[in-house]
């Protein structure tokens, strides 16, 4: 090993995953975006040091003053991915059970198939997008076969909240436990008027709101042993 | 003792006294990076296998020279040399995410090298 591990005489395996964010929080700094190393020489960086395989990439974003980087060994180690954007390798994380997905940039319609792909043992996926959808081709459903729990930032655009809900686009046979705002779920479902079959939410059994809210008429109440409409009156 | 499972305050203790002898494997979620410093102190002669969560590492949490804190980083000051100190150790796993302002350095294999050299007298 290089450097670092001079004096680790016994040390066999290293490997690692480290995201860096850059910001430029000082006004006075003037940016210049050719300073900053492109994937391949973050690639070359690694190139003979006994690393191991290694992996870089460049996170895109659309905030001038913010670069985001992350490097990381194959095969991935850690059972947990944080801050995956859209623009990762194409690789299979089979050890990775929990994935936060966060982007400012608008996803494609193939992300999901991707991540359904690279990350085949998913149990929990966090995501965070307020862009739109990019797009609207139609494609195959992907279906996310060990999902447990979904939890969708507060910010997080409808178009991605209808894409992991509606049936037409993901299935979620597994899914335990769901955080989403309430009012987008609302929106979403047309006030809860909405087939509940084309959902995601019959295996729920967990619902998770961010906001207060009052019911809509038609709030569906998941229950353990199966889900159930309730016409619950207004408050 | 083996297979703790449950929140103990442990950290108080630590700052006196050898923890245990025969403890082989420890998962621990901590609060500072000064009470990680400590799990490596001798306090666990047999540690084997050590599995340590923070979830931020603070400069201003450590025990190091303020006027130091200011000009320095974090990963240098802190990761490295806690790594370097682990000389013993047959794997390392290293999951980090890094914050750095108004600058055009990011944590690559360069600098995996060059913040290595620095001789820092934390330990």
């Amino acid at each position: 090993m290089e450097m670092i591990f001079n004096n680790h005489r016994r040390l066999k395996r290293f490997c690692f995953s480290i995201y860096t964010y850059i910001c430029q929080s000082d006004e006075h700094f003037i940016i210049d975006p050719s300073n900053y190393p492109s994937n391949d020489s973050i690639e070359k960086s690694f190139v003979g040091k006994e690393f191991g395989e290694v992996r870089s990439y460049i996170h895109p974003t659309s905030l001038k003053r913010v670069f985001q980087s992350h490097v990381y060994s194959i095969p991935f180690p850690f059972i947990s991915f944080t801050r995956l954007t859209c623009s990762f390798s194409n690789d299979l994380f089979t050890n990775v059970r929990i994935l936060v997905l966060t982007d400012d940039i608008r996803w494609n319609c193939e992300l999901f198939a991707k991540v359904n792909r690279c990350f085949p043992r998913l149990e929990t996926l966090m995501i965070c997008n307020n862009s739109a959808k990019e797009g609207d081709e139609s494609m195959s459903v992907v279906t996310f076969d060990r999902l447990i729990i979904l939890r969708i930032s507060t910010s997080t655009h409808i178009d991605h909240i209808e894409q992991l809900l509606s049936k037409q686009y993901i299935c979620l046979p597994r899914i335990h436990e769901l955080t989403v705002s309430y009012e987008q779920l609302n929106q979403l479902t047309n006030g809860f008027t909405k087939d509940r079959t084309q959902f995601n939410c019959l295996q729920v059994e967990k619902l998770i709101v961010y906001e207060d809210f009052v019911r809509s008429e038609y709030f569906l109440l998941e229950v353990k042993n199966g889900i159930r409409s309730q016409r619950i009156n207004k408050k | 003792m083996t297979g703790w499972e449950v929140e103990i305050s442990l950290i108080d203790q630590m700052y006196s006294s050898t923890i245990s002898v025969t403890l082989q494997k420890l998962d621990i979620q901590l609060k500072t990076f000064d009470e990680c410093l400590l799990i490596f102190d001798g306090r666990f002669p047999s540690l084997v296998h050590c599995t340590i969560f923070i979830l931020k590492i603070d400069l201003t949490s450590t025990s190091i020279d303020n006027q130091v804190n200011l000009r320095t980083r974090g990963y240098d000051d802190l990761i490295v040399p806690f790594v370097e100190r682990m000389s013993n150790v047959e794997e390392i796993r290293l999951l980090l995410n890094v914050e750095r302002r108004n600058t055009y350095l990011l944590v690559d294999g360069n600098d995996l090298q060059q913040s290595s050299s620095i001789e820092t007298i934390l330990f």
